[in-house]
């Protein structure tokens, strides 16, 4: 296990997230008491393993919306968003407070420019279904993913 | 799940079928190079992937084999296409035509001490690296990334990126023949568009070495390698676009399972019958980003060409070029009958005997050059193929992780890595001191135990041990 980080600061959302070892990639695992806050925790999680989020600004806002059948699919969606618009325009969200909208989830992230933060490991470049779990826990909700870097 | 292993040879295990397993696991490896971490699940994914429909022979593993998502990383894993066989985008793995490029310039060692930091300077200022868009080829749009995804590397030639000789000596001549870019999605094509000719991150770097030692003089005759020569090593992949076309035809396949009546130990196996039209649909697409990782790595053979002939003034030439992230259609004998099979392999190098007939003139009476990257810090291998390999003509791809990025970072600063490189003798140029101390050659299994056991398990033989001079990490 490796750098927890329990948030209960003003702002941000209620839970926490840590990364944790694989041989070759980055496994991500969230807790809140809402499905949305385990979502915005583990964006928060994925987006900690690569740079350093403390300061940074947002630039621009994204309307993101993504609906899946299962949670777990959710999960999956939005990560893959995070992904998608690092790699195809360099951008990082600094905050995500998802709401839920029929069959999925809304969210409109503050974008901050990748190469404005300080990195801190290497970057993600998919989402995989290897070990995917979302889902009611000990934390009211909890999820844990596994990364390509 | 407990994984039993029984040893047939020092360099042989079996792993016995049971419960959903179709054919048995075959690992190639010593005892000492079994992985053996905690929650190292790399045997138990080699048991899931002997669960596949339409598997034959074995689900392999090689000896760089190490924890992976659904597939290990280094297995390899062949379907009958014509008895229901499955193909599955994470038996490819999400870098698609992740490979390596071997290239010989016309100098020695000594030539090219005096030079050599004002070489690395030129390569770590010109090759893109790093997370995100950036690349040495900006497309113009989807019609030009179309002309790309179809002809690969060839495209890259015509377009004045290389020179002929180039292509013979890079696997498929430098592109699929039937890679279909209509299916390859608009997040992928962008994601692409702005990366043809970068290394990206992880575990890709250019690498400037000296072949420090010959095994075997013919076949390093016939692939350009002499002792002290200088060559380029180039690790990279199809960068955002590979990964993107990974990411949805997983999905589609996740989606699609229960129609096939298939039922998997992991999602991230996810699969569909090579004849379906969701196999049909990601082969076409996977072949076009394989294109695209070759264009890649043409357009970075570029930058070095001219950086040597800037820094040195000496021609660069292509030794090989191969992809250990692939799936094929190729004929094998299996039972005594030849059938058209799709051979997968994650992390695993084609390795063709002497007279294969897909080899270009020029390497048939060698065999096909195998690169395994090893460390930058230790070593890297040229092997070549042998005849009577029964893993579908496969063999390693790597030293293989054995350490998680966490435990390297706790373990090593990048910053005194490098003073450890430097006092050795190698350059470094790292992108950042954590993506360099993530990389440190203790994160990996021995690479000389691998290449010696590769060559135990009569995968593959020894041809030439190359040091590292320089290296630009992506």
């Amino acid at each position: 296990m490796a750098r927890p980080e329990d948030s209960a600061r003003h702002g941000e959302p209620r839970g926490g997230h840590r990364s944790v070892p694989h041989t070759a990639d980055l496994r991500v695992e969230a807790w809140a008491p809402t499905r949305e806050e385990c979502l915005a925790h583990a964006v928060r999680g994925v987006c900690e393993s690569f740079v350093d989020l403390s300061g940074a600004v947002g630039r621009r806002r994204r309307d993101v919306e993504v609906r899946a059948e299962t949670d777990e699919d959710l999960l999956v969606a939005l990560l893959d968003e995070v992904v998608y618009r690092l790699d195809a325009d360099g951008e990082v969200p600094v905050d995500a407070e998802p709401a839920a909208v029929p069959g999925g989830m809304r969210a409109v992230p503050h974008m901050a420019d990748v190469g404005t933060l300080a990195g801190t490991g290497a970057a993600p470049k998919a989402v995989t279904l290897h070990g995917l779990s979302f889902g009611r826990g000990g934390h009211g909700w909890e999820c844990s993913v596994t990364l390509d870097v | 799940m407990d994984i039993t292993l029984t040893e047939e040879s020092p360099f042989r295990f079996r792993i016995e079928r049971r419960g959903a397993m179709r054919v048995p696991g075959t690992v190639f490896a010593t005892r000492d190079l079994l992985p053996e971490a905690a929650g190292d699940q790399a045997l138990e994914q080699v048991a899931n992937v002997a669960t596949l429909p339409g598997i034959v022979r074995a689900s392999f593993a090689m000896p760089d084999v190490h924890w992976g998502y659904g597939f290990p990383i280094g297995g390899v894993a062949a379907t009958d296409i014509d008895d229901a066989g499955v193909v599955s985008p994470g038996g490819v793995g999400f870098d698609i035509s992740c490979g390596v490029r071997l290239l010989a310039a016309g100098i020695d060692r000594e030539g090219l001490e005096p030079r050599l930091r004002e070489l690395m300077d030129i390569l770590g200022d010109t090759v893109p690296r790093g997370t995100g868009p950036g690349g040495l080829w900006s497309l113009s749009g989807r019609p030009q990334m179309d002309e790309l995804l179809a002809r690969g590397a060839r495209y890259a030639v015509e377009r004045g990126h290389g020179v002929p000789r180039d292509l013979a000596f890079c696997e498929d001549y430098g592109a699929l023949e039937d890679a279909d870019p209509s299916q390859v999605g608009a997040r992928a094509v962008e994601r692409g568009l702005r990366q043809v000719g970068s290394l990206g991150s992880g575990n890709h770097f250019l690498e400037v070495q000296a072949v420090e030692r010959v095994h075997d003089e013919k076949a390093a005759a016939a692939f350009g390698l002499r002792p002290g020569g200088v060559c380029v090593m180039i690790h990279c992949g199809s960068r955002g676009l590979g990964h993107q076309v990974c990411t949805d035809h997983v999905r589609v396949m996740d989606r699609s399972l229960r129609r096939f009546g298939i039922s998997l130990p992991d999602r991230q196996l996810a699969c569909a019958p090579v004849v379906s039209p969701e196999g049909r649909a990601y082969l076409g697409a996977m072949a076009a980003a394989a294109n695209y990782g070759r264009a890649n790595r043409q357009l970075l053979t570029e930058a070095v060409r001219r950086a040597f002939t800037s820094a040195a003034g000496v021609e660069v030439d292509l030794v090989y070029d191969v992809s250990h992230n692939m799936a094929k259609t190729e004929t094998h004998e299996v039972d005594g009958e030849p059938r058209r099979l799709c051979v997968h392999r994650k992390g695993a190098t084609r390795a063709l005997p002497p007279g294969h007939p897909d080899l270009p003139g020029e390497l048939s009476g060698a065999g096909q050059p195998v690169l395994i990257p090893g460390t930058m810090g230790t070593a890297s291998y040229v092997l070549v193929g042998e005849r009577g390999n029964d893993a579908f003509h496969s063999t390693c791809h790597g030293a293989g992780r054995v350490w998680s990025r966490h435990q390297a970072l706790r373990r090593v600063r990048g910053e005194e890595l490098r003073g450890r490189l430097e006092a050795g003798g190698v350059t470094v140029r790292p992108s950042s001191w954590r993506g360099l101390a993530e990389e440190t050659p203790e994160a990996y299994k021995d690479v000389d135990a691998v290449a010696a056991a590769t060559e135990g398990a009569g995968l593959a033989h020894l041809v030439a041990r190359l040091v590292p001079l320089g290296v630009v990490k992506g």
